[in-house]
């Protein structure tokens, strides 16, 4: 059966391509913005996928960001294990426009299976000084 | 098709006659830049063709075990490699099916896409003031018509 074991939203995400590890550099936990829209120059969404051997090697899959549910962006995907038992699957967003404050979700939904996803909080800053 | 160096073929005999195990084999022969070489050089169907090759021999010293086991290793972690069976018969060698179930925890798929969400953007809002409208007059004060059309 298909699962995500792990999802983590990151400003950027390196991959060692000698140990084949990842690593990912100063983790999002909230957006604030002086104003809106604001731009959010990058975002990296990794998840970790593991499936059994008799499942299918490809899923399709919808990747998606939205804020307080309206969608921003989506794409249609194909998550590919590659003959793996387990799979990581990166995301880099380049340039999100955020129109206003809200719940940000980075997802990655299976057509007829589990979703991977991270909330994070878009929050107005009011200027000091 | 590539070909080992000396000092290479010796680091793979080393790791096999000190393995005790079958996961410390896998984990030595893993490590070897011998067996990343082999891996990143040689194309999948002849790394399956020297695993035959190598495995069909009479006489099997312990170097032709481990370059056997150095083949094996390289197949189970090659990129064209894409089918959960692996496509070398791995039970040729004693510890083959336990390579076979290292591999499958130890090497994992990896897909990277970037989505420029800016590629097509749309206004959002706008604080630009609408465009004022001059009417030109002729010299008896009535508008002059202004056509891009003959």
């Amino acid at each position: 059966m298909l699962k995500n074991t792990f999802s983590v939203l990151a400003e950027f995400t390196i991959r060692d391509a000698q140990g084949d590890s990842f690593s990912a550099i100063n983790i999002l936990e909230t957006v604030g913005a002086v104003g809106f829209p604001a731009f959010m120059p990058r975002a990296s969404f990794l998840t970790i996928w593991q499936h059994d051997d008799a499942d299918p090697g490809t899923y399709e899959c919808v990747a998606s960001v939205s804020l307080s549910g309206k969608d921003l962006v989506t794409k249609a995907v194909q998550l590919d294990f590659q003959g793996k038992k387990r799979t990581r699957f990166n995301i880099n967003y380049q340039g999100l426009l955020l129109p206003g404050a809200g719940e940000l979700t980075f997802a990655l939904k299976v057509k007829d299976g589990p979703t991977a996803s991270v909330t994070i909080p878009v929050e107005s800053q009011q200027k000091t000084g | 098709m590539i070909t080992l160096t000396r000092t290479e073929r010796m680091a793979i005999v080393q790791s096999y006659l000190i393995a005790n195990t079958p996961k410390s084999l896998f984990d030595s022969l893993r490590r070897l830049s011998a067996v990343q070489r082999l891996r990143s050089s040689c194309t999948l169907a002849y790394l399956v063709a020297a695993f035959d090759r190598t495995t069909a021999k009479a006489r099997r010293s312990e170097f032709v075990i481990a370059l056997a086991y150095a083949y094996l290793l390289a197949i189970l972690n090659h990129p064209e490699n894409t089918s959960i069976r692996c496509p070398a018969d791995s039970s040729r060698l004693l510890w083959g099916e336990q390579f076979e179930e290292y591999a499958r925890f130890a090497f994992k798929g990896f897909q990277a896409i970037t989505i420029e969400s800016l590629g097509s953007p749309s206004l959002i809002s706008s604080s630009a003031r609408p465009a004022r409208s001059t009417t030109l007059l002729d010299s008896a004060g009535r508008p002059i018509a202004i056509s891009n059309h003959a």
